[in-house]
Order: C-alpha cells, then structure tokens, then sequence
C-alpha cells in the first residue's frame, strides 16, 4: 500500500479529476475557437523566416494533449528547421512526440484533446511565409494536400474502403483545383500512378483498396500526396509496416520523388538505417523535446547525447556476433509529470551531480551540431542566441 | 404450445351449465381436427397440415372464420403501412442526430441525444400511448382516439386519406419515440469508431473540408452495418406492433394474432408462425444482400 | 461482384417479399355469384297478396331528416372476429354486427317472453306451442308472414326457413348454434340415416356387438392383425399417460415401496415408469440396490446407458414388459385403465362411421319437421312450418329464435331452385365442403334486417375486405324491412379497445358503447360539465354471482349451514359501489319471471358467529370451556376456501376475509387459497368451498344444475356441488330434499305455462337453498353510455322497457339523430 501511495502515477481522486476536467474545457475551448474563427485577413498569420532557404521552421513548438488523467506534453519545446530540398529524418523512440510534431504541422492533431498551445511554425511557400501555429483551419486546408501532404505508417488502413482508388485520387486535384474537369483529373490521377511505379494505372485506377497489397496501397499513397506538386512531404514511418524488400523499392521511389519535384521530404521514422539511408539532416526526440540534431554524418559519425550513443549501440550488427544485445535500461517518464531535471537522468549511464540541475539548455558543436546535455558543458553554451532559442 | 383449446374455451360455460354434453363437445373437436389430443394425435395432426401448408393451404383459423391466409393478408398490410411510415421517420431523425452526436461528442446535442435514446428505449408502449391519448385525444381534442378512420362522417376521396393520415399520426408517434434512441445509439457508435480510422485522417491531410470528411467519407462507411440492419428489419415490419394496435385499435396483424394465440386458434397461429420464419429469413437475405451491394470488401457468391 | 449483379439480387429479394405478401389472394365469392334482382319463385300470389307488415309502415317515399339521412351513427364494439354469419358467427360483437342484417323466427320481448307478430321484427306472424295428453310430445307450430323479403328483394318462404333449420341440423354443422341438441322427432334417424329410428338403436347396438365380437377376437388371438395392434396402441397410450402423471407429480421409487437413490428426481426421472410397472407386475425390472442401479436383461435395457435413455424408452420397456406378461384385460385389471372398452368403442365409431358414408341419402328429411299451407284466422292463407319433439322441454322455444338466412345467396341459386322443401331442403347432406360453401360468406352476411351492408363509399356490393375495414364495419338501411325504412341511413359498428368505452364516446369518435359499470363513471357524466353531452342507462346483468360448497367434502348438512351463516353476502357490494349490484338470496337471476319476489337470506349472517355455532354444534361439533369448537374427531375445524384471483379483486373475496374472521371466533380456521385454475377442478370434486359467477339462461328451467340424479342427469355442476353423491349417499334428511326437488324440477318441465311453472321454482329455489350448496351473491348491472346530443334520446328503447332482453338500441330502425 505504501508502495502505492508514493507511486501516485495512477490514481487520481474526485476532486482532481473535476478539476482537470475543467482546465482542460477551458484550455480547448479557448484554442478551438481560435482555430475555426472565420473571415480573418491573412495579416494576422503572416510572418517572416528566419533563414529564407528554409521551407519549414519549427520554433519552440508545444503541442499538449488535454486528457481525462491530466495534460501530457507530448512536443514540448521543439526548435529546428527543413531546408529546402534536403531530407530531415526524426527519429526517437515511440511515444518521444514526432508524429505529434508532424500532425501540429498539418494542424491534423486529433482535436479537441490536442492542441498547438505555443510556439509557431513557420511555412514558406516561395512567395509568403505563414504560421501555421496561428493560422485558421478554412486557410490551413488550403495548403493541406497541395503544397504540405503527407503519408501515413499504415497503408492497409489509410484508404476509404468503400471508394476505388481512382476516385480518391481524382478527389485530391478536383479539390485543390476548382475548374478542373473530371476527365483532367483522371488523366492526372493516371500519370500519378504511373510515376509510383504501378504497372497497370487503368486497371488499379478502378481497383478498391482492399484489391491492392499492402506495397500498392502505400505507392497510391504516395501517388496521393504528389498529385499537387507539394513542396513538403510528410513521411510518417512510411515503410513500418512493409516487410524489406517493399521497404528498400518505397525507399527508392521517395528518393526518386524528392529529386523530380524538388521539394523535401520530412522523414519520421525509428529505424537508424532508414535514416542513415535518406536523411541529410537528423533529429533526434525523447520526451517531447530535442535532445540531438545535426547532419547525418555528424550524428552518425560523432553521437555526443548519451541516447544518442546508446541507440547507435542498440542497433544490431549484422555479421557480429554478441552475447547479449545492447538495450538502453529503464523507460520514458511518464508523460503527464516530466520532472524538470534532464528527462534522461534515469537511464542515463554518464549521470553525474550537475544532471540534478534543471533541463539542460543547448549546447553547439558546430553550425549544424547540437545537443542538451550538462556532460559538454565545457564546450561554448553560453550562446546567447542559442539560449534565446532554447528557452 | 399452450394449454388453450379453442373448443374448450368457447363451450365450458355451456356444458358447465349442461347445454352441452360431452359428447358434442368431443364431435366438435373431430370437426375442427384438435379432436386427439394424445402425442400421436398430435403427431398426425401436424403431419396433415404440413402436407397442405406444403401447397400452401394453412387452413381455415377457427377464431377469424376465413383461410388463414386471408385473415394475414388483409391485416398485415396495415400493419406494414404504419411501420414502413415509423420507419422512414425514425431513419430521417435518427441518422442526422446521431450523427451530429458523434461529431460534437460531449456537447450540448450528444448529451440531449443520449437522455432521449435511453428514455425512448425504456418508456413501455402501452404507457406512453396512452399518454399521447390523453393529452392529445381526450383533452386537446387535436387527434382521433381510436381506429384508422373516423365513422362519423361521410367522407370521400381525398377527404378519406387525410382522414387515415390524421388517425395515425399518434400511433405513429409512438413507434417513432420508441425506436429512435437505439437506432441513434448506434449510428453515433458507429460514426465515432469510423471517424477515428485512419483513412479519415488521410481525408483531412488531403485538405478535404470537415463537412466532406464526415458526410462523405465518414458517412459511407457507418451506413454499412446501418443499411443491413435496416434491410433485415423490413420483412419485420409485416409483423406488427401488437400493443400499440391494441392501445389504438387499429386492426393490425399484431392484435389479430394476440387474440388468436389467446383463444387457441391452432390453424392461425400455425400459419401466422410460417409466415414469421418465412419473412425472417428473407430479412436475413435481405441483409445479406444489401450489405454486399455497400460494402465492395463483400462478394456475393 | 459488380455492383448492376447486386442491385439485380436487391430487386429479386424485394420481389419476393411483395409476391409472398399478394400470394394467396382469392377472388370474393362476390364474383362468381349473381345478385340479380329475383324471378317470382312463389307462385303468382305476391303480386295479390298483401304483406303482413304494420299499419301506416314508414316507408322509403318518406324522406328522413337531415341528420338521419347524412350522419351516420357509429356503435363502439370491442374487436370483431370478422365472423359475421347467422350460421357460424361465435363473438359477441360479431353478433351485434351480422344481426342488424338478419331478422328471426320469432324473438322475445322486454320481459324474456317469446313473441311473434306483425308488430314484430320476426318472420313468423303468429307461433303456437302445444303438448299431446301423455306428455309425449310437444308441437311448435309458427305461420310465416306473407310478401317479406330479404334484402335484396326475394321472398322470404318457408323452404327459407327448413334451410336454416337442415344447416343447424345437419351433421357435419360446426358453429355455434345448439339446435341439434333439441329431441326432435325423427333427427336420430336422419342424422344416422338409420330410417326406422327405434330399429336406429338396434343398428347401434348391431355396431357395438360387432366391435365387441372383433376386440374380444383379438384378445382370444384369432382376431386381425390391426385390432390387436390398436388394442396396444391404446395401453402404450395409458402407459404413456401414467409416465406423463408420475413425472409431473415427482413420484419416486419409495411411493410404491422400491429403493431409489436421494437424487431419483434428479438424475432418472424418467425411469418411474418402469419402477411403476415392475410393483405393478410384481417382478423386479428396475431396482436400486447398494448404490447402483440393477435392470432385468427382459426389458431390454442396460443399466451402462441409462443416462441415454429417454422417457420414451422407458414406456418402450414397461410396454415390452408387459406384452409378455399379460393380456390387453390382465393389464386393465392391475393398471386400472379401460383399454378393452375403448377399444370396443372405437371399432364401434368405425362402423357407424362407415354405415353413414354408405348410406347417406337413405333419408332425406327429418319426419318431425314438416311445412304447410293454412288459412288463418285473419281469412289469409299462410305458409306454416311445424317441428314435433319428442317429451315436453319448455326451454325448446327458445332454439326457435333463430336467424332466418336467405338460400338462394348461401347455397347458391342453383341450390335454391332445386329445393322443394319435402325431400330437398338447399343442403348437402353431411357435407365438409358445404360448409365451408357457407363459411365463404362469413364475411358478407345477409338477410331481412333493419341493414344491409356497405362499404365506406356506400357501395351497393362490398367486398368483405371493404364492408369491414380497419375496424370498422359499414352498413346502410335496408329500406325492405319489414317494419319499416329505418329511420337512420348509415349505421357503423367501429372497433374500440377494451378500457377506451367511456373516452370513445367522450371524444365524439362513437355515439353509444358499454364501459364497466362504475360509481366513478356515473359522476362524471352526472357532474363534470365537460360530459355533459353524455347519457347513461343502466342494465341488470344477465347473470349472478354465488359460493359454491361441495356436499362430497363437507358431507354434513349443517356444517354447510354453518359456513354460510358466516357469510356476509352484502360485502361484495363494494366491489359495486354506487347501487350498481344488488344481493340475491335464491340462485336465479332476479330479472327471470321465476325469481321468488321478495325472498330473503335462507341462513342470514351472524356476525358474532352463534348462528354458525349453533349449527356446528347440530353437527355433532363439541364446545371446549374457552368456547372454541373441535371436530366430532375432536380435531380443530379447519376449512379451504378457494379464489381464482387475489382476495382484494375478487367480489367475493371481502366475504370470505370477514367469514374467516367470524369462524375464528368460535375456534375454526379458514384457509384461503388462490387459485386460477379452480373453475377446471371443479369437478374433479377436490374444491370444498369455492366463488364463482353463472351466465343466467332465459329459461328458469333447474335441471341441468340441480337434478341430482346421475341415472338422468350427466351435467358438470351437480357433480361440483356433490349433488350427485349426496343422492346416493346423504342422511334421510339430504335425500328427502333432493328427491322433492327432483320431482319439482321435473314437474317445472311438464308445462309450458308461466303462471303454472312460477309457484313450482319458488319452492324448488327454496329447496336448493336448504342443501345449502349454493349460496347466491350478488347481481350487478351493466351500462350503456350515449351522446345525447347527437343521438334523440327519445328515441331509444324507454326506461321501463329496457332489461337484459332489450337493449337501448335493440330496436335499431326506431332510432333517430338529433338535427344539429
């Protein structure tokens, strides 16, 4: 019993739960109405980047989850950025809050529970730069689909049982371009198809999804997200639930992809080698926040976060023989109550005094390179627009 | 089946006071053929109406004086008309608020929704169509109390059907309140483990508006299991409402069967119990075949 | 699958639900039959004759009011069967409807006296009935009325009447009318079609002696094959009907002296019919012994499969059993059952059965039912039908009111035309299909009523379906009839639910019904202004309540007295409040002529309980010192009395409550015990005390209920009451009773005079009362409830004119609408 009282995790009693409950009405019925106001001038939400040559730029991103058992901050302080024509990979383990970054992206966060409570994200479409984080979803679903779109980890579920794969295709550019006939966008949804690399684009063009292997569905997928040329696609662990040898063909093709239509490509994922494979840039989340990023080379070659370390260890080697497979000890804190020291602290194998401090701020190596960790407090953090940033 | 037996019934009263004897009442029985009442009698008693049922002769119902088919045919179309009518109400309201539950989940509208359903569920029949009769018959005088047409007058035409439209709108009522809490129940089910599918959310990163997402995308996929529910309840409809018939008095197949279960009516209640199992099985095809016609996962061998 | 293939299997299923729905539909016997208006098949006298109809008939050259000619006049009745036929109609709102087409025989009036005559709606103008000198036969004569017709213009004739009466007769008659339990002359023979009726007795003992000589044959083994299989048929039936008793009354093993294990019920059940059998025959068959079970290899069953044995292998193995130990007459011996006799029965049915087939049409008319031509005492020539019966019944009048229903429209013209009324009456004789030709118009009756029907558009020739549609019934006058055109145009019966009566008429929907008689309905109508617009008219009840007390239970005369002098009969008043019952102290309904005038209570209710005591104490009953009464055993008096419902909603319940009060007062206890099924038990003679409710009879005759001799009476209510084992085995005293009522009851049946027969049922009614069997409660009366702003309320049947024979609306072409 006494166990449990202090392992209080679990429980939670009537008041506490009234008055969670009642935070979070008012925390999302104040952020929900924001997002569905109407007939709001584009000023409100325009803005400029930071580095012109940057499609998207994440600044001090908070995305919370207002739940029964209290709030989980699921992205809670993430800063970084996609340059254009590169691929980002994220990576982290499950539950460290990179799809939740991506769907803050797409303002697809399952409302009314999760919302974008700070921070912006700013979208540079060529010509404006918007901040997502402010803008109204009637102007956020006119970018949705044609210049961000996305595809999702499951392919078997991701598409609408009940209508054929032409049709929703066909729906994608009679959608985002008013005038279009449906002949044009048959014709479009055709070349699509073809450019995934499906054989028989007529044939599958009337196909319903349940017709299609798993390998399929994720090509139309694809096919589904370049239909509008976007300058942004979102890859949600896309070869997840693909055996290998589909993993290395959807690989390829997204390569492809990104080099035909110049744009980039955000890849999430928890797999080392996809990323290794694809990404020129990488970040590395655990808890909601950013513990690592830098180019892939860097993080590859020199890993400083302890996690980091530990997940380049776990990654087992094909030809080495080892007794006993490395296992990074112990598990994420729990989501509701993060402490405020270093999230890592429990399971790390370099803790030392100065970990009780507060989280660690960031710390640079190099343009590219930076990590959270007391351990590389010697190096020079005293940034101040590092700390500005970091906050 | 049950202890009643229709001769029994219709001459204790004359042979408790000796009009009768016993040996008429035994004659009786041979002429209506419930005359051996041993297990082989029935035995062949069965055998014989099966081999006519087969022809598709149920007999003629001791209670109605007519073929049994006769007596079910000229009932159940009223029957069908009022429920076919509840039905269509009960789809036009029941769809459109479940739905509207399932997307402002925990709002005023699920929450009204929700008290409906449960009330409408557990309000017995007879108890609430009397209420309606009450209030709306006896002391606003607004509708009719009894019957599907009003006696009183002479009417014609087109007077006739309005008159037949006013008589059943409380019944109708009725059976609408009390069916649309589960249908509602189960179309917000439905539409809130729809719209937390993936390929919703696919939907919504096309760009699509919400009201698309929900009407079209949404929508298509909770009216599978909704549409097969409702095309296996069609043949049902020919069944009846007994109480509520009895509650109006509306000569339904409902009423009529009750009262011939009641009084022991062997060859009505024989026919009337083919005539259930036929229409559920058709029902079941029904089902069957509709949800093959929705759902382009199913094939139709 | 394409989606055209699945819409094409949707069509198809759709179809076939539609097509199953129209199946079956048949065409109206409407169709096929003419309805034109009648050739003159009477002969050249119509056109000359005057037609016996009253002075100053209102006919249809007079035109009716404005309300009487548009508005029609709506009935509330409870829901019809839809059996609308004089012949085969069973309900009573199917009555109220069919009858309003049919006119009868001859009717009774207000005061339950049979009558006929111009000023009659009846098709006799005059009736007769007379008995010979030695009593041996009674003759009813009825002279019919001349130039009537039916509905559709025929003339009603006398071949009309005999048509009626050879349906009734007729063998193969199944509804619910019961002339054929009238003695007449000659209809033994005709139903027998035996000709020589005294030789018709001989030829059923002829079937008996050859049935006996087959089944005897078969017992001794040289008899066919089929008998000796039906002979055991019918002991497998007895045995099977043993099993089924013993399993629904649990017996086990112990119950007839045989070990069985704790758990028998539970585990063998079915088995006891072979432990029955096997103490029946006195050989071990089935036992339990040290734990197990033991089975004899002779019935061919093993103990290893006993838990796959059903109830019906066990029968199989009794029933194998005793094939091998004894004969069909051995069994009946140590089982108790009549095999052999019903066997002999059925083989004598077989022969009856078989001789009719064989000769039906050996006689073709009933001898004691004849037709004729008189000239009456008016100076005019009339038809005459005449029914002789044997003995003297003065209830038989009372068959004679009758429906007379047209020939040529239920059998057909065909039929019509070939009748002659001596040897061809429009009947097939003994015919299943001909009845069912009947039965075809069940939904279309007609007559020479007041109405005829309709549909909602006032069609002249309905279809079924339409002259009774959704509830409700349309009929329109019939303006032929022969008291005149009547004087409303369209009267509907519309169907209202049970409960609604009161409402129905409150809200406009039908202008006259019958709600339950209650103090709570006579006030509203009487003070609440929203009811001001309604009327009510009370109505004896045509029947009585009573407690009955069975004489074989409570054997002594004076504890019976005893028991009913602690009944306070006027408690179950309040089941009634309002003046809406009243006691009745003899057991016959107060609205009879019979009813002794101011009879009083024969054992008035002592509330102390010293009447009771008394009694008791005359019965042999023994006084202890705190004055409570013991049995003569010395035992305390213990008594059951039996409900069907619970106490509080039974009338007599309250009677019962307080007699168990009073009798605890004097030391003996009464038991109240609810049971639904006691009016079944009844005369299973295993209910002492018991409350139940006669339906009165028109005629006061008592020898049905009362005659306790078993050699001449074989009804069910004497045996209930023990009135027949008190014949055989009561004190001088009982039987000194019973014989005088006998003879009483008897002697009530010898005339048919009323004022002879009034003075013999007072002393009869005094006499049953002093068996003190039966002790009368209460009769309540029954409402009608009408607008009287829509109905002329002097119109209806007067105040003093209105009993349980004639209703407020009885005289339905006198009624008349108030002009708005």
């Amino acid at each position: 019993m006494a166990k449990a009282k202090k392992d209080n995790g679990h429980y939670i009693s009537r008041q506490e739960e009234k008055a969670i409950a009642k935070y979070n009405r008012k925390m999302t019925k104040e952020l929900e109405a924001k997002k569905h106001r109407k007939n709001v001038s584009e000023d409100t939400y325009l803005t400029t980047m930071k580095d012109p040559k940057n499609i998207v730029e994440f600044d001090d991103l908070h995305t919370y989850f207002f739940t029964d058992a209290g709030t989980v901050k699921s992205v809670d302080g993430v800063t970084f950025s996609v340059p254009a024509n590169s691929t980002v990979g994220v990576v982290g383990e499950s539950g460290c809050g990179k799809s939740v970054t991506s769907l803050s992206l797409m303002q697809l966060v399952q409302a009314p529970q999760g919302q974008i409570v700070k921070g912006s994200i700013r979208y540079n479409d060529g010509e404006k730069c918007y901040d997502i984080a402010k803008m109204p979803s009637e102007a956020m679903r006119q970018i949705r689909g044609k210049d961000i779109a996305m595809i999702f980890q499951e392919p078997m579920t991701s598409l609408n049982p009940v209508f054929t794969i032409g049709y929703q295709l066909d729906e994608v550019t009679l959608l985002h371009n008013p005038g279009a006939t449906k002949e044009e966008a048959k014709k479009k949804s055709i070349e699509m198809l073809t450019q995934v690399g499906i054989a028989r684009p007529e044939g599958v063009y009337d196909n319903y999804p349940h017709e299609l292997s798993g390998g399929m569905r994720q090509r139309v997928m694809i096919a589904m997200a370049l239909v509008c040329n976007p300058k942004l696609i979102i890859a949600d662990e896309p070869t997840t639930a693909l055996d290998v040898t589909i993993q290395a063909q959807i690989l390829d093709l997204l390569r492809s992809v990104r080099e035909k239509i110049k744009g980039s490509i955000m890849l999430i994922t928890h797999d080392l080698g996809v990323v290794a494979e694809m990404a020129d840039f990488v970040v590395v989340m655990y808890a909601g926040r950013i513990i690592e990023m830098g180019t892939a080379k860097e993080i590859f070659l020199t890993p400083k976060h302890p996690y980091t370390v530990g997940l380049m260890k776990s990654k087992p080697v094909v030809s080495k023989k080892v007794d006993r497979l490395y296992s990074i000890p112990g598990q994420v804190p729990n989501p509701i109550n993060m402490p405020q020291t270093c999230y890592f602290k429990d399971r790390c194998d370099r803790c030392h005094t100065a970990c009780e401090g507060p989280y660690p701020s960031v710390r640079k190596f190099s343009d590219t390179h930076q990590v959270s960790c007391y351990l590389y407090d010697d190096t020079n953090t005293k940034d101040n627009d590092s700390m500005e940033v970091a906050k | 089946m049950m202890p009643a037996d229709y001769i029994d019934q219709h001459t204790s009263a004359q042979v408790a006071q000796g009009q009768l004897t016993k040996e008429d009442v035994k004659r009786m029985k041979e002429l209506y053929g419930i005359g051996d009442s041993s297990f082989g009698g029935i035995m062949k008693s069965y055998g014989q109406w099966l081999s006519k049922a087969v022809r598709g002769d149920f007999g003629v119902s001791f209670v109605y004086g007519r073929p049994v088919q006769e007596v079910i045919q000229k009932y159940m179309w009223i029957s069908f008309a009022i429920s076919l009518v509840a039905l269509i109400l009960n789809i036009l309201i029941s769809i459109p608020l479940g739905i509207v539950a399932a997307t402002k989940q925990y709002g005023a509208v699920d929450y009204t929704v929700t008290v409906l359903a449960m009330t409408g569920i557990s309000l017995p029949s007879f108890f609430f169509g009397a209420l309606l009769l009450r209030l709306f018959s006896i002391q606003l005088g607004w509708f009719p109390l009894q019957g599907l047409s009003d006696a009183t007058k002479i009417l014609t035409g087109p007077e006739q059907v309005l008159d037949i439209i006013h008589h059943m709108v409380l019944p109708m009522v009725t059976l609408v309140v009390l069916s649309i809490g589960s249908l509602m129940r189960y179309t917000r089910t439905n539409m809130l483990e729809v719209l937390n599918s993936d390929y919703i959310r696919t939907a919504r990163a096309k760009g699509l508006s919400e009201k698309v997402v929900i009407y079209k995308h949404a929508f298509r996929n909770t009216l599978i299991p909704i549409v097969t529910m409702l095309g296996g309840s069609i043949p049902g409809l020919f069944g009846g409402a007994m109480i509520t018939e009895t509650v109006f008095a509306i000569p339904g197949i409902g009423s009529t069967s009750y009262k011939a279960i009641l009084q022991g009516d062997i060859p009505f209640v024989m026919g009337y119990m083919m005539f259930l199992a036929v229409l559920t099985v058709l029902g079941t095809i029904l089902a069957d075949v509709s949800y093959a016609i929705v759902d382009p996962r199913v094939k139709l061998q | 699958m394409k989606k055209s293939k699945k819409l094409l299997a949707l069509l198809l299923c759709m179809t076939m639900i539609l097509s199953l729905a129209a199946c079956g539909k048949k065409k109206d016997p409407e169709d096929t039959k003419s309805t034109v208006a009648p050739t003159d098949t009477a002969g050249g006298e119509k056109s000359e004759v005057k037609p016996d109809v009253p002075e100053g008939r209102r006919d249809a050259s007079t035109p009716r009011s404005a309300a009487n000619e548009n508005n029609p006049f709506v009935i509330g009745e409870l829901t019809l069967d839809g059996k609308f036929s004089p012949f085969f109609g069973t309900s009573e709102p199917d009555r109220i409807v069919y009858e309003k087409t049919q006119a009868k025989l001859i009717t009774n009036n207000e005061l339950a006296e049979p009558v006929a005559g111009i000023d009659q709606p009846t098709i006799a103008w005059d009736f007769e009935m007379t008995t010979s000198d030695d009593q041996s036969k009674s003759t009813y004569k009825f002279w019919l009325k001349n130039g009537i017709t039916f509905s559709d213009g025929h003339v009603v004739t006398a071949d009309d009447v005999l048509f009626n009466l050879y349906v009734f007769l007729d063998p193969k008659y199944d509804g619910s009318t019961t002339l054929y339990s009238m003695n007449i002359e000659g209809l033994k023979a005709y139903q027998t079609q035996i000709a020589d009726e005294s030789s018709a007795d001989a030829k059923l003992a002829e079937f008996a002696e050859a049935a006996d000589k087959k089944v005897e044959a078969a017992i001794a083994g040289s008899g066919e094959a089929a008998v000796v299989d039906k002979l055991w048929e019918l002991v497998k039936e007895s045995v099977a009907a043993d099993s089924g008793t013993l399993i629904a009354n649990k017996y086990e093993p112990g119950d007839f002296g045989l070990d069985g294990p704790e758990d028998f019920l539970d585990t063998a059940q079915s088995s006891i019919i072979l432990f029955y059998t096997a103490s029946t025959l006195g050989k071990e068959l089935i036992a339990y012994k040290n734990g197990a079970y033991v089975i004899d290899e002779s019935t061919g069953l093993t103990v290893d499969k006993m838990s796959t044995y059903t109830e019906e292998d066990y029968i199989n193995a009794s029933m194998k059993c005793i094939k091998e130990a004894m004969t069909v007459p051995e069994y009946d011996e140590a089982f108790g059952f009549t095999t052999v006799d019903d066997a002999k029965k059925f083989y004598a049915e077989e022969e009856k059965a078989a001789y009719l087939e064989a000769n039906k049409g050996t006689v073709k008319s009933i001898s004691g039912i004849t037709k004729g031509k008189e000239v009456c005492s008016d100076g005019v020539e009339r038809e005459t039908v005449t029914v002789v019966l044997n003995g003297v019944d003065p209830k038989a009048i009372w068959n004679f009111t009758f429906n007379v229903a047209p020939m040529h429209y239920y059998a057909g013209q065909e039929r019509h035309d070939k009748a002659n009324g001596v040897d061809n009456f429009g009947v097939d004789f003994s015919s299943r299909e001909f009845m069912m030709e009947i039965k075809e118009f069940n939904g279309l009756p007609m007559g020479a009523g007041p109405y005829k029907i309709t549909d909602v558009n006032n069609s002249e020739n309905p279809t079924s379906d339409k002259f009774y549609e959704n509830g409700i019934c349309y009929l329109t006058a019939n303006d032929n009839f022969m008291l005149g055109a009547p004087m409303i145009k369209y009267v509907r019966i519309k169907t209202i639910n049970s409960g609604s009566e009161l409402d129905s008429v409150l809200t406009g929907e039908v202008h006259i019904s019958q709600p339950q008689a209650s103090s709570t309905v006579i006030n509203q109508i009487t003070s609440d202004s929203s009811y001001s617009h309604l009327n009510y008219v009370l109505v004896d009840n045509l029947g009585y309540g009573y407690i009955g007390l069975s004489a074989e239970l409570i054997p002594d005369i004076n504890v019976r007295r005893a028991l009913m002098s602690a009944m306070d009969t006027g408690l179950t008043l309040g089941s009634y409040p309002g003046g809406l019952a009243t006691v009745i102290h003899r057991p016959l309904s107060q609205v009879s002529w019979a009813y002794p005038e101011g009879s009083t209570a024969m054992y008035p209710f002592d509330e102390t309980g010293a009447a009771s005591k008394d009694f008791f104490l005359k019965a042999g009953y023994t006084e202890t010192a705190d004055g409570k009464l013991l049995t003569p055993e010395g035992s305390k008096p213990s008594f059951k009395f039996t409900l069907p419902s619970d106490a509080d909603k039974h009338p007599a319940g309250q009677v019962f409550l307080k007699a168990q009060e009073v009798l605890e007062k004097i030391g003996v206890e009464v038991i109240i015990d609810i049971d639904q099924n006691v009016l079944s038990k009844l005369e299973q003679s295993v209910i002492s005390v018991w409350a139940a409710a006669w339906i009165a009879t028109i005629d006061p005759d008592m020898f049905q209920t009362w005659h306790s001799d078993p050699a001449k009476n074989q009804a069910g209510s004497p045996k209930a009451t023990g009135l027949y084992y008190k014949f055989e085995n009561g004190t001088e005293e009982e039987k000194a009773i019973l014989v005088r009522l006998n003879e009483l009851i008897e002697q009530g049946r010898t005339t048919l005079n009323v004022d002879e027969r009034k003075p013999i049922y007072s002393e009869a009614l005094d006499k049953a009362m002093e068996m003190a069997v039966e002790l009368p409660t209460y009769q309540r009366k029954n409402m009608y409830v009408y607008n009287k702003s829509v109905v002329d309320p002097g119109s209806i049947t007067p105040a003093e004119k209105t009993t349980p024979y004639m209703g407020p609306i009885d005289f339905i072409w006198d009624v008349s609408l108030l002009d708005k």
